[in-house]
């Protein structure tokens, strides 16, 4: 794969606090990216060192395989990047002249600006709003115009800060499903930032958490929302499932983990005796279908939350445990909770 | 009340007869006030801009010092210039004192710091994150500069209109660096004190007609230009 983006060693300082400890991190063609965290985790700080908009107090950038330093060959980066960002900050003038702004800035002839305008305003459904300003568009609408607005440069590598979170479910949905077409058809080297861990597997081919501006786990989007490297990720990812035990045996493929009164067969080999945390996500428990002779447990519901497509139960196992199922269960009813070994994961 | 009405009086026939007095002192205050309201444009929009988008050590005293500036009474402006420029002064080789020229550079005194802060407050009033997502677009530095001056431009000519009412609102400095010397260095505003001063109403009320007319109309193209709206067929 070749290398399109490398970060070295790279730090930002404001008011003598670290926002961004980057020791090494690399891009690749064609990859899709996606940047995870909490609010304040320097995640948009990452992007825009990336996208070359900030400048880091230490460390290099590289942009295939050449290090960049400040000056003329940034804005000739730039203008091979384009980003999309949470607010759409478009000028007061028509959305043909929103969309066409990139491609001004590149000097294209007029009529190759016509060409790519139309196109990428047919592409995302707004030829019509064409002539309108673009301050009177709706949220949605305008979201659509900042996207047509940084695919019609066609950029080598796509920046996305955010840029559903202030839609509505179903345009945020739908504009999600036309964006992911576009970049797989075009094979854009995508970078996006989300809080939203639901886009991740949808959108992503590799997923970084970031906490207090660093990097604290990448892998492939299943590996990171199944397996969190520690509690913090796991509660960050929505793990509501998070309990201390320690191990009591470990044989073959399997460990045993007393948490309080409870003991879970785990797959794996851990240290017998060892103190650990375990995480489990609350949609991979089963109620009422025993699969397994092992961590099956009998419980009462506590609590039922109903988050409208699913409900999210309160179960007292021994200890309490989230579980989200789409089965009418009642508040007092008793009930089994099965957890497959293969989904329990150990914090290491 | 006699006083005021036979004021009207010679106003109307001083305006009708097209007096060349009248003439000469609307155009030399047309001249000063329009090169003092460029100049301070001029001095005041980069300034602004710069201020606006650059941080830099001692900028919240450089920014204090800019709005100080744009209440600084003319005549302490006047003054001022009038010392730098006098013959002994350490501009006096220049001999502009008692001149258009000196009264264009304390008008401009008077006007840049208007300009400039209310510039800066134009740009201030984007949103921070403008400049981040024109360069995101490719823009470089100038365009950036050129998008931002064009999204503040409503904001940015009340700042010309202002700069241009401190301009030709302005009695005290003209006064006292331009002489008041008749058919050389009399603008509009030392002609009405002179003729009040005289008690000569009548003329005093036709100069601040033809005033109160300059400035209504200058102003009125510029708000027309502000209040313009692209629209792209």
């Amino acid at each position: 794969m070749i290398e399109v983006l490398r970060l070295e060693k790279i730090k930002i300082n404001k008011s003598k606090n670290t926002i961004l400890d980057i020791p090494d991190f690399k891009v690749f063609q064609g990859e899709r990216v996606a940047i995870i965290g909490p609010n304040g985790a320097g995640k948009t700080t990452l992007l825009k060192v990336l996208a070359f908009l900030e400048e880091p107090c230490e460390g290099e950038r590289y942009f295939c395989g050449e290090k960049i330093a400040n000056g003329k060959r940034q804005l000739w980066i730039r203008r091979k990047m384009a980003a999309v960002f949470q607010n759409p900050l478009l000028l007061d003038m028509s959305v043909y002249d929103n969309v066409a702004l990139g491609l001004y800035f590149r000097k294209f002839p007029e009529h190759d600006v016509k060409t790519k305008v139309g196109y990428w305003l047919r592409t995302l459904g707004i030829y019509n709003l064409r002539n309108q300003n673009a301050r009177d568009l709706s949220g949605g609408e305008a979201q659509r115009v900042s996207i047509a607005r940084a695919l019609c440069v066609e950029p080598e590598i796509l920046f996305l800060d955010e840029p559903f979170s202030y839609l509505d479910a179903p345009t945020r949905e739908n504009l999600l499903v036309e964006l992911k077409t576009i970049v797989d058809e075009r094979q854009i080297t995508t970078v996006f930032v989300t809080h939203d861990f639901t886009e991740i597997p949808y959108l992503a081919t590799k997923t970084c958490v970031m906490l207090n501006g660093k990097i604290v786990q990448a892998g492939m989007p299943e590996q990171v929302l199944y397996k969190p490297s520690s509690a913090r990720v796991a509660k960050f990812l929505g793990i509501e499932n998070i309990y201390e035990g320690r191990v009591m045996a470990s044989t073959g493929d399997f460990s045993e983990i007393l948490v309080d009164n409870l003991l879970m067969k785990v797959k794996g080999r851990c240290e017998i005796g060892r103190s650990v945390k375990i995480c489990i996500r609350s949609e991979t428990i089963l109620i009422n279908e025993e699969v397994n002779k092992s961590n099956v447990f009998k419980g009462e519901v506590k609590e039922v939350y109903y988050k409208g497509s699913y409900n999210k139960l309160d179960v007292d196992i021994g200890i309490r445990i989230k579980v989200s199922t789409t089965k009418n269960i009642e508040k007092g009813q008793k009930l089994t909770v099965a957890i497959p070994e293969d989904k329990i994961h150990v914090i290491n | 009340m006699n006083a005021i009405l036979d004021g009207f009086k010679t106003a109307f026939v001083l305006l009708i007869s097209g007096d060349k007095e009248v003439i000469q002192i609307t155009w030399l205050t047309l001249k000063v006030c329009g090169t003092a309201t460029l100049l301070s444009v001029l001095i005041g929009l980069p300034t602004g801009i710069f201020l606006a988008l650059h941080d830099f050590p001692l900028k919240k005293i450089v920014v204090t010092i800019v709005n100080t500036g744009m209440g600084l009474p003319p005549v302490v402006v006047g003054l001022w210039v009038a010392l730098l420029l006098w013959r002994s002064g350490p501009f006096g080789f220049l001999n502009i004192i008692y001149t258009p020229t000196a009264i264009v550079i304390a008008q401009a005194v008077i006007a840049s710091p208007i300009v400039t802060g209310l510039s800066m407050a134009a740009i201030q009033q984007l949103d921070p994150n403008l400049p981040i997502q024109l360069k995101a677009l490719g823009a470089s530095n100038l365009q950036t500069v050129c998008i931002l001056l064009k999204e503040a431009r409503l904001s940015l000519l009340a700042a010309v209109i202002a700069g241009f009412g401190g301009v030709i609102s302005e009695v005290g400095a003209a006064l006292m660096v331009g002489g008041n010397i008749k058919g050389y260095s009399r603008v509009l505003t030392t002609a009405i004190r002179l003729h009040v001063s005289r008690g000569e109403f009548g003329y005093a009320i036709a100069l601040s007609i033809i005033l109160m007319l300059l400035s209504f109309t200058i102003t009125y193209i510029l708000t027309r230009v502000q209040q313009r709206r692209t629209i792209i067929d």
